[in-house]
C-alpha cells in the first residue's frame, strides 16, 4: 500500500513540476515607462468650461510627468472615446486606447454650480480593462488645482503603493520685496504667497511633520532668533532667542523635539530643544563649528556639518550616546545634509571647482552619487515627504531659483519664476490631505 | 456492527477487492498501456523518428536552431550559392584585362632573353642586365617593353588589392563569401534553420513587460511563471511558480503575459515556458 502511495505521489509530482518546460529569463522590462493617456475632462452637466478642463489637465500632466513613471500619449492621436465621458469601465472603449499603446487612461468630468466645483475622475487599467481608482472631489473653484494634485497623488498610490507628494506645499525664502522673507507656493510653483513681513532677514524654514506650522530663523529683533508660525492662523511666536545663533532648526519626525544650532557658549553646537524653546540636551561638544542638523527618520541619529577635522564635512551623531562618526571624506566643502524619509540616503551639497552640486550617499558612507551637473551652484537640498523628489536652489540661470528633480537626479525643472527675485532655502511640507 | 453487515451481505465483501488492490490494478493497466504505447516490446510500432529538416525562408523561430549567424540569409539551394558569389569577384577581374597581356609578353621576353644568354641567367635583377642590353636598339626596345609590363603588373596587383579591399568594406557580407554561413544561432546545436525559438519568446515577453524603475521597491525582486501556449501560439494558461511578493511587480508580470496572448509565430506544438522575470539589468 505504501509503495502505491509513493508511486502515485511521484507521478503527481512529475505532472506538476515545471522541470520539462523551457526556461527563459527576462532580466529587465522592455518598457520602463507606463504609456498614459490623459483626456480633457468633460462637463457632466451644464455648459463646457474649457479653462477648467485645461487647468486640471495641465496640473495632472505636470505632476505625473515629474514622477518619471509615465510616457504621455500624444492627445492629437486620441480617437472618439476621448470625447465620451465614460466614468465606468463598461463605458470605455478600451480597444481604442490599446490601439494607441496606452496602458493607463485618465478620464473624468466636472460640474460647476456657482462657485462649487465637482470633479469626478477615474484611472483605468487598459490591459486589465478595469477601473484602478476613481474619486469625486468637491470644493470651491479656487481649490481646483488642489483637487488635481490630490488625484495625481492617488494615481501614484494606485500604481506604486505610495501616494505622491503633490498635494503639499513648498516654503522658501525670496527677496522679491527687497528683504528676505518667507514664502509658500504649490509644488509646481504656482500661487506663491508671502507669509512673513519681518523686513529683515528670514532663513532656514522647516515644516512641522503635520505641515501646519513652520520654523524659521529671523533677524527681526537684531539677533538670529528662532520663530514658529502657524500657516492657517498666521500666528507667530519667537521660541528661541538664545545669545548668538539660533539657526537651522529641524523638527523630529514626531514633531515633539527640534534639533538646531546654538552658539550661546561662543561656539556653534547642535542642541535638542522642546517645541516651547526649552533646551533638552547639548548634542555636540567640539571646538569645530557644528551646524545644519538633519534627523534620521527613526529619530535615533542626526546628520550635521562640522569642520572639526579640517574642511567642513558631514558627520552623524547618535542621539542617545553622543557617538560621532564621519560620513563624507571627499571634497573640500560638504554642507546642508538632508536625510530622506526612507532613511536609506542622505542628500548634501558639495563644493568643487568653486560651485556646489547635489550628492547623495548612504548613511553608512557607501554608494555616493552625484546628482547635478552643469553650470551654477546647487544648494540646500530637501526631500519630498515620499522621498521621490529633491528640491534645491540653483543659480544656473543667473539668479537663484528653486528647482525640483527626481531623487536620481533626472527631470529637473525650475519652479520659481524670475519675477520672484532670488529664491533659496526650500522646504517641503507633508501632504495636506 | 460489522458482523451484522457481513450477515446480510457476506459475498459482497469477499468479491470486491480493497482500495489498495484496485489502485495496484489501475497502475498496472496504465503502465502496460504506457509500455505498449512507447513500443518497448514492439519497436516497429514506435513512431518514425527520422530527422526532419525545415527550410524556413522567412526566418521563423525554431526549436532546434542550427549553428550559424542570426543575420544570415536563409540558405538557398547549392546552385544558387555558386552563382551568387560570382558577381562579386568579377569586377576586379574585368579591370585586370592587361593581366591577360602580361603573361604573353614575359613569354616573349624569355625567348629574347634566351638569345642573349647571360642576362637571362641573371634574369631577376633586371637593372643589372641593363648595361648589357644597351648596345642593341632591339634589346633596348625589349627592355622597355619588359619594364612596361613589369610596371603594368605591379599596377595591376595594386589595383587588385585595392579592389579586394573595396569589396570587403562595401559589399554586403551576406551576399559575399560569408553567405555560406548557415542561418542559425551562435550557440545553436540543432538541425533547423531559423532563430532560436526560446530567445524569440524571451524578446517577445520582454517587449510586453512594462515596469518603471520608480515602481520598483527592491532591485532583487523575481517572479517565476509557467506559461503554456498551444500549437497555434495562443496563450492557454499561466501559473505563478514563485511570486515576488511585491504586488506591483507581480501585476506587471501578469500584464506582460496577458498582453502577449498570441505569439507572433506558430510553434506547431504545445509550448511550456518557465519565464523568470527579474531586474538584474534594470538601470538604476
Amino acid at each position: 500500500m505504501r509503495l502505491i502511495i509513493v508511486i502515485v505521489s511521484f507521478c503527481l509530482f512529475l505532472l506538476t513540476t515545471p522541470g520539462f518546460a523551457a526556461k527563459v529569463e527576462i532580466s529587465a522590462p522592455g518598457q520602463q515607462t507606463i504609456p498614459l493617456a490623459i483626456t480633457q475632462l468633460l462637463p457632466i452637466e451644464g455648459g463646457a468650461q474649457p479653462e477648467i478642463a485645461r487647468e486640471i489637465h495641465d496640473v495632472l500632466t505636470w505632476d505625473l510627468d515629474l514622477s518619471g513613471l509615465f510616457s504621455m500619449i500624444d492627445p492629437d492621436s486620441f480617437l472618439s472615446d476621448a470625447q465620451r465621458l465614460g466614468l465606468t469601465s463598461s463605458a470605455v472603449d478600451f480597444s481604442q486606447w490599446r490601439l494607441l499603446g496606452a496602458e493607463c487612461l485618465i478620464k473624468g468630468g466636472y460640474r460647476l454650480a456657482g462657485d462649487q466645483l465637482t470633479m469626478d475622475v477615474r484611472l483605468f487599467d487598459i490591459n486589465g480593462r478595469r477601473l484602478l481608482y476613481g474619486r469625486t472631489y468637491r470644493g470651491k473653484r479656487k481649490d481646483l488645482r488642489l483637487m488635481a494634485h490630490a488625484f495625481a497623488d492617488q494615481i501614484l498610490k494606485s500604481l506604486t503603493g505610495t501616494a505622491g507628494p503633490f498635494n503639499s506645499s513648498l516654503a522658501f525664502i525670496s527677496n522679491k520685496s527687497g528683504r528676505k522673507e518667507l514664502y509658500l507656493m504649490e509644488v509646481d510653483g504656482f500661487r506663491p504667497v508671502r507669509i512673513t513681513d519681518h523686513r529683515s532677514i528670514v532663513l532656514n524654514p522647516d515644516f512641522s511633520p503635520v505641515g501646519k506650522d513652520l520654523l524659521f530663523t529671523s533677524y527681526k529683533a537684531g539677533n538670529p532668533d528662532l520663530y514658529r508660525k502657524e500657516i492657517y492662523s498666521g500666528q507667530e511666536a519667537r521660541i528661541s532667542s538664545q545669545k548668538g545663533l539660533n539657526i537651522a532648526a529641524r523638527y523630529r519626525r514626531d514633531g515633539r523635539e527640534l534639533a538646531l544650532t546654538l552658539s550661546r557658549d561662543g561656539n556653534a553646537e547642535i542642541y535638542l530643544m522642546g517645541t516651547d524653546g526649552t533646551i533638552h540636551q547639548r548634542l555636540t561638544d567640539n571646538w569645530g563649528i557644528d551646524v545644519d542638523p538633519s534627523w534620521s527618520p527613526t529619530g535615533e541619529e542626526i546628520a550635521f556639518v562640522s569642520d572639526r577635522q579640517g574642511n567642513p564635512n558631514v558627520f552623524i551623531v547618535k542621539v542617545l550616546s553622543g557617538e560621532v562618526r564621519r560620513l563624507t571624506f571627499e571634497g573640500k566643502y560638504n554642507a546642508t545634509p538632508a536625510w530622506n524619509p526612507k532613511g536609506d540616503r542622505i542628500a548634501f551639497s558639495r563644493m568643487e571647482d568653486g560651485r556646489f552640486d547635489i550628492y547623495t550617499i548612504r548613511p553608512d558612507g557607501s554608494d555616493e552619487r552625484r546628482l547635478t551637473f552643469g553650470a551654477g551652484s546647487k544648494e540646500h537640498p530637501r526631500w519630498s515627504p515620499d522621498g521621490r523628489f529633491i528640491i534645491y536652489s540653483s543659480d544656473e540661470d543667473g539668479k537663484k531659483a528653486i528647482y525640483v528633480m527626481r531623487a536620481d537626479g533626472t527631470g529637473s525643472r525650475r519652479l520659481t519664476p524670475p519675477s520672484l527675485g532670488e529664491c533659496s532655502h526650500p522646504a517641503w511640507s507633508a501632504s495636506w490631505l | 456492527m460489522l458482523d451484522q453487515f457481513n450477515k446480510w451481505d457476506p459475498f459482497r465483501l469477499e468479491a470486491e477487492p480493497g482500495l489498495g488492490r484496485m489502485l495496484a490494478v489501475s497502475l498496472g493497466v496504465h503502465l502496460l498501456a504506457l509500455i505498449l504505447f512507447t513500443g518497448v516490446f514492439h519497436p516497429h510500432l514506435r513512431r518514425d523518428d527520422r530527422p526532419v529538416y525545415y527550410v524556413d525562408l522567412v526566418n521563423l523561430p525554431v526549436k532546434n536552431p542550427q549553428a550559424g549567424r542570426p543575420d544570415a540569409q536563409a540558405n538557398p539551394p547549392k546552385e544558387v550559392k555558386k552563382e551568387t558569389p560570382a558577381p562579386a569577384p568579377k569586377p576586379p577581374v574585368k579591370k585586370s584585362e592587361p593581366v591577360v597581356v602580361a603573361p604573353k609578353k614575359p613569354a616573349e621576353t624569355v625567348k629574347t632573353a634566351k638569345a642573349s644568354d647571360k642576362p637571362k641567367a641573371q634574369s631577376k635583377p633586371a637593372e643589372k642586365a641593363k648595361p648589357a642590353a644597351k648596345p642593341s636598339s632591339k634589346k633596348t626596345y625589349e627592355k622597355e617593353t619588359l619594364d612596361a609590363v613589369e610596371a603594368l603588373r605591379r599596377k595591376q596587383s595594386m589595383e587588385d588589392l585595392k579592389n579586394k579591399l573595396a569589396a570587403l568594406t562595401t559589399a554586403d557580407t551576406r551576399n559575399g563569401a560569408d553567405s555560406k554561413t548557415p542561418l542559425g544561432m551562435p550557440d545553436g546545436k540543432g538541425d533547423e534553420a531559423g532563430p532560436d525559438e526560446q530567445l524569440y519568446i524571451q524578446k517577445f515577453l520582454k517587449e510586453n513587460w512594462s515596469l518603471s524603475k520608480y515602481q520598483v521597491v527592491r532591485p532583487d525582486l523575481e517572479a517565476r511563471v509557467l506559461i503554456t501556449y498551444n500549437a497555434t501560439g495562443h496563450l492557454l494558461d499561466y501559473r505563478f511558480i514563485d511570486e515576488s511578493g511585491d504586488p506591483t511587480f507581480d501585476k506587471s508580470v501578469k500584464d506582460a503575459i496577458l498582453k502577449g496572448k498570441e505569439l507572433p509565430f506558430e510553434p506547431k506544438r504545445r509550448l511550456e515556458i518557465e519565464a523568470v522575470f527579474n531586474l538584474k539589468d534594470l538601470m538604476e
